[in-house]
């Protein structure tokens, strides 16, 4: 009931906001920030994720006018900001990135299997995450997207403006890269 | 032809298997959530413009293909109307 009485709420809001209310996309704004961030950290690394991450609500504001509902409000965020994300990827190049380590990381981690195996499951979330930095933004963004938010070889294509095979190509290689990392790293 | 290879060849097979535990492992970072910087909803909601109809997810490439076409016609244009603009200063 609760779930269901959230979805109404937020489709509500969504109806306002089409029709140009700010406040009630203030209020969308508040309840995504974190997963449109979380997104634009992974894709561009942290230094730029806050642009990215406003640039992208900015965008979706802009375009909400034009939002059909055809998919969930949050996959259309998403997308809005992988093509934020692509869009500046050139900027992103030229940053030298901060360890997304000295971030605050919320996970739902399962500490039920002990302390042991938990430290072990940090240190190796910790590590995918330093290895997945090093990656190019095309191999970083392909990987996320297809790794981390399981969309299709199509979508991930699509979203990134490359053809189906250079998807595929970019996300082996990046497995590859991201498992040379590992063993290098251990 | 390289899933034929695949199913007779040990080393790729035991690539495959590697590439896949990684992306298994990585596919475990989806539950977490880096959360936004403190501020951040109230820069984002000093920041918005009019609302407009433009669709954000049109690729770079398309922006770039139409302001590259847009230039060229005003080009050609400007082009038009030096020639023609000659062509009547010969005629007076």
């Amino acid at each position: 009931v609760t779930s269901r009485r959230v979805q109404t709420d937020e489709q509500e809001l969504i109806e306002r906001s089409k029709a140009g209310d700010a406040d009630a996309f203030g209020e969308l704004v508040w309840r995504y920030r974190d997963t449109v961030y979380t997104l634009a950290v992974r894709l561009v690394g942290p230094d730029l994720a806050g642009d990215v991450a406003q640039e992208a609500l900015i965008r979706a504001w802009r375009a909400m006018p034009r939002f059909r509902g055809e998919a969930a409000f949050s996959t259309w965020l998403h997308r809005i900001t992988v093509n934020t994300a692509w869009t500046l990827r050139k900027r992103a190049a030229r940053h030298d990135a901060q360890p997304l380590d000295e971030m605050v990381v919320d996970t739902t981690l399962d500490h039920s299997t002990g302390p042991e195996k938990a430290g072990e499951m940090i240190e190796l979330r910790a590590g995918l995450r330093r290895a997945i930095e090093q990656l190019t933004p095309g191999q970083r963004a392909v990987l996320v997207l297809r790794d981390v938010y399981g969309w299709s070889h199509g979508e991930v294509a699509r979203e990134l403006g490359i053809s189906h095979t250079t998807a595929k190509v970019r996300l082996h290689r990046a497995r590859k890269r991201v498992r040379t990392l590992l063993e290098e790293a251990s | 032809m390289f899933d034929r290879h695949r199913e007779v060849c040990l080393r790729c097979q035991a690539e495959a298997a590697q590439l896949r535990s990684v992306s298994r492992d990585i596919g475990g970072l989806d539950d977490e959530v880096v959360r936004a910087p403190g501020g951040f909803h109230t820069q984002v909601m000093a920041t918005l413009p009019q609302q407009d109809a433009s669709d954000p997810r049109r690729p770079l490439v398309m922006r770039l293909v139409v302001r590259r076409a847009v230039v060229a016609v005003v080009v050609a244009v400007a082009m038009l109307a030096a020639i023609l603009g000659r062509r009547v200063r010969r005629k007076e």
